[in-house]
């Protein structure tokens, strides 16, 4: 039965992920929907992000200050090099260092 | 509204050199995902799934959240209906961003878009719409650095549960691995969030993933995607009419 399931799950997920590349074919994706679609990858990302770090076990929990400080610290130095690699460079010696001083 | 460049205004890479710039480019976001994939592979250890199961769960469903949960329904015995439903829901992000990605593809055979549907996924898509949309990487190019990004990404998120599996996720939990996963999160939306709109839509969507944490099916992601996108959308038509009103 696990076996099973797996390949249900597996297929049905595919169906999503191969939807719209069968459904668009070789027409252009029509203008009214290119702003919203811009915006999948913000809204997603941003999503992800406030279930990660504000949410435990189905509840809103706020987050520890050291990660919380490690997101900020990462996302400035981001903001001001450009550079998505900054984030964990900077990111996790912050928490190291915020975790030795007892936070 | 934007412009999509569905032409190349200039071809600037090589098959290869497009493809190594993909390797590269979703680097970040594998080192992010490794850390999850060890817990995954650990979670399949410490459950009643076979060993063969729990990896044919990896690539089958190749979506870490969904898989988590299928493989903690499953071994706490819940009904194989409500495990698929669950799983789906979850996976139900994956509409958007496969709407996002098929135009860039969108003059290739179909049997070549059923192929390249098959990594679809967070990190695909956050790596490779921004990277499509500078408009520099023709047919080939796209393609080449779209098949890149995914044999890295794939390869590390199998290696990684293999590796729990085998050896035990053994990092001490002072290395904070965890926090890898939302920090290169939260670098990719630094260096993509910019401007008002989708700043707009990035806030909505963090606010409504975290006040909607308990929406049925675990829901939550979705609503708050497809809300943070209705408030871009919303913003973005009424700053022109601002700026108009000031000038």
């Amino acid at each position: 039965m696990t076996w099973a399931v797996l390949v249900v799950i597996g297929a049905c997920t595919y169906g999503l992920r191969a939807s719209m590349f069968v459904a668009l074919g070789s027409r252009s994706v029509p203008e009214w929907l290119e702003g919203p679609l811009a915006l999948v990858g913000p809204a997603a990302i941003a999503a992800l992000l406030g279930s990660m770090l504000f949410t435990h076990d189905g509840a809103v929990s706020g987050a520890p200050l050291a990660d919380a400080v490690a997101v900020v610290a990462a996302f400035i130095v981001v903001r001001r090099t450009q550079n998505v690699m900054a984030a964990m460079a900077v990111g996790l010696p912050v928490a190291w260092a915020l975790a030795a001083v007892g936070f | 509204m934007r412009t999509v460049h569905l032409q190349p205004r200039s071809v600037a890479h090589g098959f290869g050199g497009a493809a190594f710039e993909g390797v590269r480019d979703i680097t970040p976001m594998v080192m992010g995902i490794v850390p999850f994939g060890l817990a995954i592979g650990a979670a399949i250890g410490a459950s009643s799934l076979t060993s063969a199961e729990g990896l044919f769960s990896g690539p089958v469903i190749l979506a870490g959240a969904a898989q988590l949960a299928t493989i903690q329904m499953l071994d706490g015995g819940t009904t194989p209906v409500v495990v698929i439903l669950s799983a789906v829901s979850i996976n139900a992000r994956i509409l958007l961003y496969s709407a996002s990605l098929a135009r860039w593809f969108a003059d290739r055979p179909l049997w070549q878009r059923l192929l390249l549907a098959l990594p679809v996924i967070d990190q695909m898509h956050f790596t490779c719409a921004p990277r499509f949309e500078r408009g520099d990487l023709d047919r080939s190019g796209r393609a080449a650095y779209y098949v890149g990004a995914a044999a890295w990404l794939v390869l590390a998120w199998v290696a990684s549960q293999i590796a729990a599996l085998l050896v035990g996720a053994g990092a001490p939990q002072a290395l904070r691995l965890d926090l890898a996963a939302p920090l290169a999160m939260v670098g990719l939306l630094a260096k993509s969030a910019t401007g008002r709109t989708p700043v707009v839509a990035a806030v909505t969507a963090g606010l409504v993933a975290t006040v909607g944490v308990g929406l049925p099916l675990h829901g939550s992601v979705l609503v708050a995607t497809l809300a943070g996108m209705l408030a871009g959308q919303a913003s973005a038509r009424v700053t022109p009419r601002a700026v108009e009103v000031s000038s």
